[in-house]
């Protein structure tokens, strides 16, 4: 009898607490317009609109094909996970389009890291911030970006 | 021979990093001096001395190595001594009961560091007392035929629990608590699955610890006592990780007054405990300390009325507040615990259980290594008779066919993530 | 005594065992990811070869031995197989010599853009069917990934146990099975996928060969001086992944420091006769069964003028080997 009352007392404890939020992680992602890319996610036209030019990457060997959707500004790969296909990378074309943060191709070293900060792995010419299992990788040449891409670990 | 353990726990602890070393050999060190000395005419001032040196080693790394609520340090590399939890208990029961006058004081400094440093127990316990394992840890150690192969049993049977079924079951439990999406009957089944995980898991490393000893002619007291067929809270902690518990009741409530003081003391004494005992777990298991503690605290002696239901209401009392062990932190834990009860979402569970991280023959192969392990749980005493009883070459084809099996269904390396690798990408 | 014969049975019908669930669970490569299969073919063949080729899946898809043996009584063989990296080439070529010096040694380039072990799926489908040896070992100590153990390699149970519940009747059906997917190392297909679009050329944090690569790439030249054979280095036709012209440039320098002939036959398509609205079973990345009988009669003619090869249409012995698994060969082509 007891260990009903505690029981109960317990529950009701709990159940006063149980709104829960829905859970985000901190990653990268990027915005055009009002369109939201969020790396992992599954990808579609009808989601994310006509593609301006599509192509199919076949892997060597095995079933896996990636796609790669080009845009005006930017190009979308794609790769299979089960069935569904997932955004794999986001790679800017030109310098008309910004990152979240607000850099794009063309700014300064300086002005990456001033909005980025100093926690990047620089391999090469490459500078690649990472949050959870997303990258954002900037290829700077001499002082000046010349390349930004999203991509995500693949499992 | 015991030289040879000695030097190889020494060399064992020292490979996890010299820090390791230097911490258990403080606490070794000050105990084997204050036993020595417990008759000395200060002798109160080294008891509560030694004590207050131990403990606070032992609480401060437990704080510090704790990172959700106290951002004190910045956390750069503070692990945690190798078994420290372990060890300081194991010390301080030592001093306790030399100081009480139960045992005499090893005066042998190499015997005593044997005792301290065992390496078994310090990954994963049982916490020993002194007068228990000195019987067979000091004997002189012949390689027996039979306890080589019933120690080896043992440790099949363990490895079997830790990675055909524990790193199983794991597989769904991880995928279920990684998401806080999953809700309601995905956490009821989460912490369900949990308990035979968490079981299994940590019953499955006590037996390989306790069959290596037996290998190597050294008896360790058993840690489990089939605890899920418990009647109430109050049996449970007299079957689930024995060494702890009894280590508590022995050197904490106890010396609180027990329950030889008022009723209401007795149970603020279980209280306070048990609050410690979810502590000594981790700091964000506090929570969990309080309520076994304040459901312990107003249980009577378990009787056979209605026996059967109520093994089933505590073990879904005890599933349930498994839940502070499956989420990150306390806030979490609390909102999911409470999901369970408000959103019912059953159907939806039913629906996409092929997609909780196992395929339709895994979970057979769960279903039927959960029924072998609760049958055994139960027989556990007749298995252990008719198994030790047996012939070499019977006790051989089983050791050999656990091992075809450990390695055909256990769940380790690579190839488990949810894309097969014929998927995977290139 | 008769107790250790009963252990001694005991013991030996497990190893039995092990070794059977071993089998049971590794990919048997006969059906499914048959690249898998290829490197264990060259094993049972008759070691007549004067050009090896050796490289990634732009060999093995590319290039037909045996049609330059029919328009040219060339004998050859193609150990490529799928990513191969650059010191797995060095590791499968010092293995080659240990069976036969060829005159020839032909290597593509376009593993040279790796430096790193790049998949672990990859590392297998190379490595498994092939023969223990020094080489095996220390290909898989370079390639491997940080998650892998040599245990993955030693004992398939370890790597694919988790297949236990995906096993289908092909794995049952080839437990003993043995057959060949491949015509002297070429991969046939017949799939006709032409090129339409490709993904944006992306700009590359760096396209400096690394010292690894170069590093094997020099050993492979080393080993190929030692016993007197020509490297000739190719870069095969296919137009992804993109072959940057920086890529291109080092290697150009590298053979001239080397005095290496080095021919980039993607350059040459048109001179080839490839269409890539025909001869191509996925969007450009490799050719099909057209695109690599044209490739292979330019390339084999290429061969036939520079390096002094033997017309082994002239040999009975060869012809007799050669005619019969072009008659293999033509009934596969016909089938459709």
């Amino acid at each position: 009898m007891k260990k009903l009352i505690i029981l109960l007392l317990i529950g009701i404890l709990i159940t006063g607490c149980s709104e829960v939020k829905k859970e985000e992680n901190k990653v990268y992602s990027f915005t055009y317009n009002d369109k939201n890319f969020i790396l992992g996610e599954e990808f579609s036209t009808s989601k994310y609109g006509k593609e301006v030019r599509y192509a199919e990457v076949p892997s060597c060997a095995g079933q896996g094909v990636d796609k790669t959707y080009t845009y005006d500004h930017y190009e979308i790969t794609t790769t299979p996970d089960g069935d569904k296909d997932k955004i794999y990378t986001i790679y800017l074309t030109d310098d008309s389009v910004k990152t979240t943060e607000g850099i794009k191709i063309g700014d300064s070293l300086e002005n990456l890291t001033k909005t980025y900060g100093n926690d990047y792995e620089k391999r090469d010419n490459a500078y690649t911030y990472t949050l959870d299992n997303t990258h954002l990788e900037f290829i700077v040449v001499g002082d000046t970006i010349s390349s930004i891409e999203y991509y995500i670990d693949i499992e | 021979m015991n030289i040879i353990i000695l030097i190889f726990s020494i060399i064992l602890i020292a490979s996890f990093g010299l820090s390791n070393l230097i911490y258990i050999l403080i606490s070794a060190l000050t105990t084997y001096l204050a036993a020595i000395n417990h008759k000395n005419k200060h002798k109160k001032l080294i008891f509560i001395g030694t004590i207050i040196l131990n403990v606070s080693i032992l609480v401060f790394f437990k704080v510090v190595t704790f990172n959700n609520f106290f951002n004190l340090v910045n956390n750069k590399n503070i692990l945690i001594p190798l078994g420290i939890s372990y060890y300081t208990f194991q010390v301080l029961a030592y001093l306790i009961d030399v100081y009480r006058g139960k045992i005499k004081p090893e005066k042998n400094l190499l015997n005593y560091l044997l005792f301290v440093f065992y390496f078994p127990y310090l990954i994963i316990g049982p916490i020993n007392r002194y007068n228990d394992l000195s019987k067979t840890l000091y004997k002189k150690k012949k390689l027996k035929k039979d306890n080589l192969f019933n120690g080896l049993i043992r440790i099949s049977w363990g490895l079997f629990k830790k990675y055909v079924i524990a790193s199983r079951i794991a597989l769904i439990v991880t995928t279920i608590t990684s998401n806080l999406n999953y809700q309601g009957a995905y956490v009821l089944l989460a912490l369900l699955l949990y308990s035979f995980q968490l079981y299994a898991d940590f019953s499955g490393g006590i037996d390989i610890v306790i069959g290596f000893s037996k290998m190597i002619g050294i008896e360790l007291a058993e840690n489990f006592d089939s605890p899920y067929l418990s009647r109430n809270l109050k049996e449970f902690w007299r079957r689930w990780h024995i060494s702890l518990s009894s280590w508590f009741r022995d050197y904490l409530y106890i010396p609180l007054g027990g329950n030889h003081c008022s009723k209401i003391r007795a149970k603020i004494n279980i209280i306070i405990t048990f609050i410690i005992s979810g502590l000594w777990h981790g700091i964000n298991y506090f929570f969990w300390g309080l309520f076994h503690g304040i459901i312990v605290a107003f249980q009577g002696k378990p009787n056979d009325k209605y026996k059967t239901l109520k093994i089933i209401l505590n073990f879904v009392i005890v599933s349930l507040l498994w839940i502070f062990f499956i989420y990150p932190d306390t806030l979490t834990s609390f909102k999911m615990l409470g999901s369970i009860f408000t959103n019912l979402n059953y159907l939806n569970l039913f629906n996409n259980i092929l997609k909780l991280g196992l395929d339709l023959v895994n979970i057979i192969v769960l279903i039927i290594t959960l029924i072998i392990l609760i049958i055994v749980d139960i027989k556990h005493e007749k298995i252990k008779t008719y198994l030790y009883n047996k012939s070499d070459e019977v006790k051989l084809i089983f050791l050999g066919s656990m091992i075809l099996l450990i390695l055909l269904f256990g769940v380790y390396g690579l190839g488990f993530n949810v894309q097969d690798f014929i998927y995977s990408k290139f | 005594m008769k107790k250790y014969f009963k252990i001694l049975i005991i013991i030996i019908v497990f190893i039995l065992c092990f070794i059977f669930l071993n089998k049971l669970v590794s990919p048997k490569y006969q059906t499914n990811l048959i690249e898998g299969h290829m490197i264990k073919e060259y094993y049972k063949e008759e070691k007549n070869h004067e050009v090896i080729f050796i490289g990634d899946c732009e060999v093995y898809a590319n290039f037909s031995p045996l049609i330059m043996y029919k328009n040219y009584g060339i004998t050859s063989y193609v150990r490529g197989t799928s990513q191969q990296l650059i010191w797995q080439s060095y590791g499968i070529l010092k293995e080659t010599l240990k069976y036969e010096i060829p005159k020839v040694v032909v290597l593509n380039v376009n593993a040279l853009r790796y430096n790193e072990p790049v998949s672990e799926a990859y590392n297998h489908l190379t490595l498994d069917k092939m023969k223990w040896s020094q080489e095996k070992i220390e290909m898989i100590n370079n390639s491997m990934l940080e998650e892998e153990s040599i245990f993955d390699y030693i004992f398939p149970i370890v790597r694919y146990h988790s297949r236990f519940s995906s096993l289908t009747s092909e794995d049952f059906k080839n437990l003993f099975t043995d057959n060949n997917v491949t015509y002297n190392g070429y991969l046939m297909n017949k799939n006709i996928k032409p090129v339409t679009n490709l993904p944006t050329k992306k700009i590359l944090g760096s396209y400096t060969f690394k010292d690894n690569v170069i590093s094997y790439l020099d050993k492979i030249r080393q080993l190929c001086e030692n016993n007197h054979i020509k490297l000739v280095l190719i870069k095969a036709p296919s137009v992804y992944p993109y072959w940057y012209s920086e890529y291109n440039d080092q290697v150009i320098e590298y053979a001239n420091t080397y005095n290496l002939d080095y021919y980039n036959l993607l350059e040459k398509a048109q001179e080839i006769g490839i269409d890539y609205n025909h001869d191509t079973y996925d969007g450009g990345l490799h050719l099909n069964l057209y695109g690599a009988e044209k490739l292979s009669t330019y390339f084999g003619d290429i061969l036939k003028n520079n390096y002094n090869l033997t017309d082994y249409r002239l040999d009975n012995h060869i012809s007799n080997i050669y005619n019969q698994k072009l008659s293999v060969y033509n009934k596969n082509k016909g089938d459709e």
